[in-house]
């Protein structure tokens, strides 16, 4: 599939931001993102008083000098996360919208590359099923980034997902980083254990919902049977036979706002992140409008 | 309940394709989607604000339904009939528009009066509101004035009132037979209308009527009755005077005043008066006038241009009180009989018998010549025997017997004479008016004929043996018979047949424009002419005559002008009168009884339909559905 957003342009613009973690992440050496931890930084973070076995280089002789007492002085930590994006390569994200399933690849291409940027390591895990898979394994700088970027193109959008399975199925170390989960969530799949599953894991966790621009409004009314794109055969209970209405298309936008509310209190009641985006935005704006309105751009 | 147009119903067909296209209606649209997943959570909401849904949809068909049901019942038109009582405030009025009622007294005419009193008559009956009036005028055809004319539109009575000013009286008599039966049709459709008679004839027998008079109290009439000029044996006239007085005992004058005697055209009118007594025991005489009464030397009257008849008295009706009497000069008809064999009697004798048949009519001038002395020109009938002239004449009517030759310009040939041997058959040729009555089959003796054929223009009225021996042809320059049997050779001209023959062809080609010079008005005057260009003049102007013999209806009394040119172009004019009639001179009638009206009781038959109705109700329906559908969307 070929992603038009991802170009050079795209990704310099891309540079001059950097996603902003939690601090109480534990990560790796080496990275950039300051934490909670007291480190070998040159930023102060704090004082406290000696103690034995603690390096005595390390006391500040200024506060000796007025107090008599020996004082460590203290520095804030710098460490490398993990990003983990979860992309639902359902059919539903891209089997009736070539457009949709672009958008998602470049809003997972997007925060990785903030996340290679910021020297952090990340991974690519596509959804298929009950499971996820890494095709791309950990990738570390940009160079393996891009390597990876371009090879989005061979990704398939088909079958359906099980958000839950796939999470709870794959290995996710604790506390030192991202997770990112790109999907429409239009599944019976109960992904908020997911969530909260990352959440035990304390991990920092960001659901992007991308939907169409007929999934906001439906355009098409009267006397439908409406296949679902996920669906095996006409039989399949997932079909659904309407006659779409004007008080239709109300009820449905009624329960598309109230699903996304729903989506909204809870990533709110687990400290998650959690952005809707539309196809047809561009994805700019949402990149530099509505991630900044969550807090996890800067 | 009843249907008027039962047909309509088969509008309910339209319900059963209503039905047949919901349960034909197309298949759900496929359309393929992301994700059903919303509309899935959206049936429940959808579910929780409309439960009736489901119920919608049929109240949507039955809606639909009904809608075509009303529709279909509003093509059958429904209504319901309904009888109820006839108005009996309806009055009919029967107007007598006879010459009688033009009789004047007290300053208004009785036509004038009784016009009053309908005008009265209606004002009572609109006092009411079911009111309805007609009227009748009963001239010499009845006819309505006003129709069942309702209290419903004031104006509308104004205006229907306003046209009784322009009714008229006529001329003749009442047709009170034809006035009764237009009153029985409003009596068909309401048996409680009042139908009165204003007339001032008394009826015995009044019957249903209600008979309003309408005659004065100073009424009276006098009037000349008819005049009837008698030709005696030695063709001397003297005149028959019908005169009569009505209403008063009068000693009245009836002068009568001569022009044109004997053929005098610049004399003086000779005049003749004679006076009598009019009593109410009687009230009509027949005065007697010979030549004797009229001033001046008792010259007989052989001939008389016109007679002029009046008395001279103030009385209610002037109309009848003067008579012209015309046709008393006979018209002249010169007939040249040209034979070789001017010794036999065959034509001659039948001539005579004609003169004397048409004596009060026709002056006939018979004039035998031998053929060589035979003229072509100046005579009104021209009959040639065996020797034919060289020219045909054009100026008059030309019989050919036992033509020898063939004149020029007579589109005939003439043939060899044919031997019959005793054996031959006589038949008739197409109908004709000169072989009526006349029957070929009694002509038993013809030994001779001779081959005659003529043009196109030529009739051919009887045949010997195939072949035709009477032809007649008449066209305006060219009125000629042909009759090709030799009279020495065949008993034709010693039958009676053969008299009836030359009745019928003078009567043919000399028609007499009229059959009497005196009429009534309304009498039907038969008109026809000898020659061409006839015009009819009356009182109110020139007549068109039409195709002759034409029959003219003379509608107003005063004198009548017919005016022809004969074949040699002479103009002949003779004059007509006509009078009101003798009926209705007699002012004070009585008649034993007035026509029989029938009346079963009626009622007012009527039908309300409820097509509104059924139009409001597919109305409303269709206000339902379009809410229902309204609901629908939301």
């Amino acid at each position: 599939m070929k992603v038009a957003y991802l170009n050079d342009d795209f990704f310099s613009r891309l540079e001059t931001c950097a996603l902003n973690l939690r601090s109480d992440l534990t990560g790796f050496f080496g990275g950039k993102h300051l934490v909670n931890t007291y480190g070998q930084t040159v930023e102060f973070a704090d004082y406290r008083e000696y103690m034995l076995g603690d390096d005595i280089r390390r006391i500040d002789w200024n506060l000796y000098s007025r107090f008599e007492k020996f004082f460590l002085k203290l520095f804030t930590d710098e460490r490398q996360m993990h990003t983990q994006i979860f992309l639902d390569c359902s059919a539903s994200m891209g089997k009736t919208d070539p457009a949709k399933a672009a958008y998602a690849l470049a809003f997972a291409a997007a925060l990785g590359f903030l996340s290679v940027h910021n020297m952090d390591k990340l991974t690519f895990r596509m959804i298929r099923g009950g499971s996820s898979v890494d095709p791309y394994g950990l990738i570390v700088g940009k160079n393996a980034f891009f390597g990876a970027v371009s090879q989005f193109e061979t990704i398939e959008f088909g079958e359906d997902a099980d958000l839950e399975q796939a999470v709870l199925g794959c290995p996710v170390s604790q506390g030192n980083g991202l997770s990112v989960i790109v999907s429409d969530f239009f599944t019976e799949s109960n992904w908020k254990k997911a969530v909260d599953y990352l959440c035990f894991k304390k991990r920092q966790v960001l659901l992007v919902q991308v939907l169409s621009p007929e999934e906001r409004d439906p355009s098409y009314s009267g006397r439908v049977n409406l296949l679902d794109s996920e669906s095996s055969d006409a039989l399949d209970e997932r079909n659904l036979r309407l006659k779409i209405t004007r008080g239709m298309q109300q009820a449905y936008e009624e329960a598309l706002r109230d699903y996304i509310a729903d989506i909204t209190a809870f990533c709110a009641s687990r400290g998650a992140g959690f952005v809707s985006v539309c196809s047809d935005q561009p994805i700019e704006r949402v990149l530099f409008s509505e991630l900044l309105k969550t807090g996890i751009l800067e | 309940m009843t249907l008027l147009l039962p047909l309509g119903l088969l509008g309910l067909i339209s319900l059963a394709v209503l039905l047949l296209i919901y349960l034909l209606r197309p298949n759900y649209q496929q359309k393929l989607v992301s994700s059903t997943f919303v509309w899935k959570l959206s049936l429940k909401y959808k579910k929780n604000r409309l439960p009736v849904s489901r119920l919608r949809n049929i109240f949507i068909l039955i809606c639909q339904l009904l809608l075509l049901a009303c529709l279909s019942l509003m093509l059958a038109r429904p209504a319901l009939a309904f009888a109820s009582d006839t108005s009996e405030h309806e009055k009919v009025a029967i107007i007598d528009a006879s010459a009688s009622m033009m009789v004047a007294s007290e300053n208004e005419t009785r036509f004038e009066r009784a016009l009053r009193y309908v005008r009265e008559s209606a004002e009572d009956a609109f006092e009411h509101e079911d009111g309805v009036f007609s009227v009748i005028v009963a001239d010499s055809s009845a006819h309505f004035a006003i129709s069942r004319l309702t209290a419903e539109d004031p104006e509308e009575i104004e205006r229907q009132l306003a046209l009784l000013n322009d009714c008229a009286c006529g001329y003749g008599s009442a047709d009170i037979a034809g006035a009764a039966e237009l009153a029985q049709e409003i009596l068909t459709l309401n048996s409680q209308a009042e139908v009165t008679l204003y007339t001032a004839t008394e009826y015995l027998d009044r019957g249903s009527f209600r008979v309003v008079d309408v005659s004065g109290a100073d009424d009276w009439n006098a009037a000349v009755l008819d005049v009837t000029p008698i030709l005696s044996e030695n063709n001397t006239y003297s005149f028959s005077v019908d005169a009569g007085s009505y209403g008063r005992a009068q000693r009245m004058t009836v002068t009568c005043e001569l022009i044109g005697v004997n053929g005098d055209a610049n004399a003086a009118p000779r005049i003749a008066r004679k006076t009598e007594n009019f009593t109410d025991l009687s009230p009509e005489k027949t005065l007697l006038f010979t030549a004797a009464d009229f001033e001046g030397t008792g010259e007989a009257i052989l001939s008389f241009r016109e007679m002029y008849v009046h008395i001279d008295q103030d009385d209610s009706l002037q109309r009848d009180n003067v008579f012209n009497v015309y046709g008393g000069t006979k018209q002249t008809i010169r007939v040249q009989y040209a034979s070789t064999t001017l010794d036999a009697n065959f034509f001659p004798a039948i001539l005579s018998t004609l003169r004397e048949t048409e004596r009060e009519r026709w002056n006939l001038e018979i004039t035998s010549v031998s053929p060589d002395r035979a003229a072509t020109e100046g005579f009104d009938l021209y009959i040639f025997e065996h020797k034919m002239p060289e020219v045909i004449p054009t100026d008059g009517v030309v019989l050919l017997a036992d033509p020898d030759a063939a004149p020029a310009n007579s589109g005939l040939q003439v043939g060899d004479l044919q031997d019959t041997g005793g054996s031959f058959t006589m038949t008739m040729g197409q109908p004709h008016a000169i072989t009526q009555y006349v029957d070929p089959a009694l002509f038993s003796i013809v030994n001779q004929y001779r081959r005659v054929y003529g043009d196109e223009s030529y009739d051919e009225l009887l045949y010997c043996n195939g072949e035709p021996v009477l032809l007649a042809k008449n066209e305006a320059n060219a009125k000629i018979m042909v009759l090709a049997l030799s009279f020495e050779q065949s008993d034709i001209s010693m039958l009676p047949n053969f008299t009836i023959l030359m009745y019928n062809m003078f009567r043919y080609y000399i028609p007499a424009t009229l059959e009497a010079y005196a009429y009534e008005v309304n009498d039907t005057v038969t008109l026809n002419a000898r020659g061409e260009n006839v015009t009819l003049d009356g009182p109110g102007g020139a007549i068109p005559v039409g195709t002759l013999p034409a029959e003219i209806v003379a509608e107003m009394p005063g004198d009548y002008t017919v005016t022809q040119t004969s074949m040699a172009g002479t103009p002949i004019v003779e004059q007509f009168f006509v009078h009101i009639p003798t009926a209705e001179s007699t002012i004070f009638k009585t008649e034993d009884r007035l026509p029989y009206l029938y009346a079963d009781a009626t009622k007012e038959e009527g039908v309300t339909e409820f097509a509104v109705w059924f139009a409001a109700a597919a109305l409303a329906l269709l206000i339902v559905e379009w809410f229902l559908h309204a609901r629908e969307n939301l």
